[in-house]
């Protein structure tokens, strides 16, 4: 889903040669990682902050910090691996500081991560209640597996924790979903 | 970015395809991106990385005249210098070549010296014209390479 098109054709190198073209010093390897990752980045800091001002804000943080890393980084992981927990605490960041400054006295979440959708309280979307009532790192799991497309690999990668822990909280995570009687209709063929 | 993977790694770790893409449109919000913020964030990032692959680029230069430096050094030491009459400490009134390359007047011409004179061309600051060492009207790396060479002679016997 791409919310404008970039203004330069697509470039078709890959993300480690994009990183070894930075590291030699050249500087237009930066538009192909950016608008390559643009969207990703905003919309994953969208799901955490639920605000389109923190979520820009977010974005500009995330390529700043990434792009301080050159010359000299090293890409170990996928880019959307190395950027899933710097997107996550920046937005955490975000929304608690927004809260702060709201003068808002509700607690933040245990873990902030795959909040609800925003409008999930307006709809009444069922599928939605039923998401924000699993447990926090379950429902982590089940999004970055499901609308960020991640594997589970990059997924334990990126959140630092085994793979078998990855399974564990996508299969409880699924199967809460396939128990709950209001989101049953998806599972009957 | 990749597709969704469709051979999951268990029977119980995917969801049926009509749930899937509901919780997946349901995430997907629109978030329009200014034209102004993309560039802001472009040019921030050339504009800070031209300035630290300038310092990496003279951190490796340095890098490799004090290795450089510093083997010579050592390797005169070991197999080339006879012990001089003078200790490292004698009052020896040093020829003018060498006070001039003494950058940081401590005494001694060392390669200190020479990456004084290196960090301030590459941070474009004001040059001392003392510093031209070669004698060629410009302070630049030839004067730098020369206070490096003087350093090296310097390590091997103290100047007369």
């Amino acid at each position: 889903m791409c919310d404008r098109d970039p203004p330069t054709p697509p470039d078709d190198r890959s993300d480690e040669a994009l990183v070894a073209a930075l590291n030699a010093g050249d500087t237009s390897a930066f538009d192909a990682v950016y608008y390559r990752y643009r969207d990703w980045v905003v919309h994953l800091a969208h799901r955490f902050t639920g605000s389109a001002d923190d979520a820009l804000d977010v974005l500009q943080e995330t390529f700043a910090y990434l792009f301080r890393k050159f010359p000299g980084f090293v890409l170990t992981a996928r880019m959307t691996t190395f950027l899933y927990p710097v997107v996550r605490n920046l937005s955490i960041a975000a929304r608690r500081k927004r809260q702060r400054h709201a003068g808002d006295d509700l607690t933040l979440a245990p873990d902030a991560s795959a909040s609800a959708p925003p409008h999930a309280e307006q709809s009444r979307d069922e599928l939605a209640v039923v998401l924000a009532g699993l447990p926090d790192t379950h429902r982590e799991v089940l999004l970055m597996r499901f609308v960020d497309e991640m594997a589970l690999a990059q997924i334990a990668q990126a959140l630092s924790i085994p793979e078998g822990t990855v399974k564990s909280r996508l299969h409880h995570a699924i199967a809460a979903l396939r128990n709950d009687p209001r989101v049953r209709e998806y599972f009957e063929c | 970015m990749a597709g969704f993977d469709p051979n999951p790694d268990a029977t119980d770790q995917d969801l049926p395809p009509r749930l899937r893409d509901a919780i997946a449109r349901m995430h997907r919000v629109e978030v329009p991106v200014p034209v102004e913020l993309d560039q802001t964030i472009l040019a921030d990032a050339k504009r800070s990385f031209l300035g630290r692959r300038r310092a990496w680029m003279l951190i490796g230069r340095l890098s490799i005249g004090i290795a450089t430096a510093a083997l010579v050094a050592i390797a005169v030491r070991v197999f080339v210098a006879a012990p001089s009459s003078h200790p490292p400490t004698a009052m020896v009134q040093p020829p003018k070549l060498y006070q001039i390359a003494d950058v940081n007047h401590d005494g001694r011409v060392d390669i200190l010296d020479a990456y004084i004179v290196a960090r301030t061309i590459a941070r474009h600051e004001p040059l001392d014209p003392a510093w031209d060492i070669n004698g060629d009207g410009v302070v630049d790396q030839k004067d730098v390479d020369l206070i490096a060479t003087l350093a090296v002679r310097a390590a091997r016997e103290p100047p007369q």
